[in-house]
């Protein structure tokens, strides 16, 4: 049930510092648009899209479709993904 | 009449008073967690469904212990019982019990738990969640006001003051960061306008976006 700390370590271990960035920064907010995550990390929407798609494929992240004419999709930390941001930057918000 | 008549009396002789004490301790408790939770921005925190959510189970958790212990007759007549059980229950419900732990040395053996805890950080881990979710929303739609009725210009002199003045935010990206967007051919006004407004929303705060919607009444049509 709970995750062991070995596999999250090799997980952080193949992190880029953008995806690092990521995962902090959606620690701090809990839940974003991609473009409001590119604004917290000064980046533009098409800089993210590739950190946002790594942290999708490495089961870090859960992306669900928002209503309104923003739309897309809205970004947040799955309990693994928490878990690894925890590790990486202490329990924090 | 009679049904109705056992209802009331059965009303008057409970104790609420002692209810609303544990209740109460219980709701401060969870309040003061959502509070630190969500430091920058409690009220909005407080005001959605995932608060209300945790707040009202801890609040429940703390009526129906308080309840057994008056069915058990184990002293929650007292205002201090009802206290201790308002205060005592954030402490129950984040304790992991081990029933049944092995010899020190017995081999594959695991001790037996009651991990309420666990199931405690599930249910906030929950709530989160949805409070997360929802005040994203609140600023999508914050940032879709402002996308209808401010100017791109005035967008611009904000998150200039705010990126580039260093008295808010002081790190080296944010002070090329508005002319990085601005001078991007391929986006349109529109796109401009919504990550300025991010930008204002995130650095300076609901309060200064706010205003500058109050400010305005429409934005003109171009």
């Amino acid at each position: 049930m709970v995750e062991p700390l070995v596999t999250l370590r090799e997980i952080e271990d193949n992190l880029s510092d953008e995806e690092k960035t990521i995962l902090e920064v959606l620690g701090q907010v809990g839940a974003a648009t991609p473009a409001e995550l590119a604004v917290k990390t000064f980046s533009l929407p098409e800089e993210i899209n590739d950190p946002l798609l790594s942290l999708r494929d490495k089961q870090l992240i859960d992306v669900r479709q928002v209503k309104g004419r923003l739309g897309g999709d809205l970004v947040t930390l799955n309990r693994r993904g928490l878990r690894l941001r925890q590790e990486l930057y202490g329990a924090g918000r | 009449m009679t049904v109705l008549n056992n209802i009331a009396t059965w009303l008057a002789s409970v104790p609420w008073g002692l209810y609303l004490l544990a209740g109460g301790a219980s709701l401060l408790l969870a309040v003061s967690e959502v509070v630190s939770s969500f430091e920058p921005d409690p009220v909005r925190a407080l005001r959605t469904w995932g608060s209300v959510i945790l707040l009202l189970l801890n609040v429940t958790m703390a009526v129906v212990i308080l309840a057994l212990m008056r069915s058990f007759g184990t002293g929650g007549d007292s205002p201090w019982v009802a206290l201790a059980v308002g205060l005592g229950l954030p402490t129950l419900v984040r304790t992991r019990f081990t029933v049944m732990k092995p010899l020190p040395g017995t081999a594959g053996a695991e001790g037996v738990d009651i991990r309420l805890d666990e199931l405690y950080e599930r249910l906030q881990s929950f709530c989160r969640r949805r409070i997360d979710v929802t005040l994203a929303g609140r600023r999508v739609r914050m940032v879709e006001q402002a996308m209808d009725r401010l100017e791109l210009a005035e967008l611009e002199r904000k998150a200039r003051l705010l990126l580039e003045g260093g008295l808010v935010v002081t790190a080296s990206q944010a002070s090329g960061y508005v002319d990085k967007i601005l001078d991007q051919q391929e986006y349109d006004d529109e796109r401009k306008r919504m990550l300025l407004s991010f930008a204002i929303l995130n650095y300076g705060g609901h309060g200064m976006l706010g205003e500058m919607l109050k400010s305005v009444k429409a934005k003109p049509s171009a």
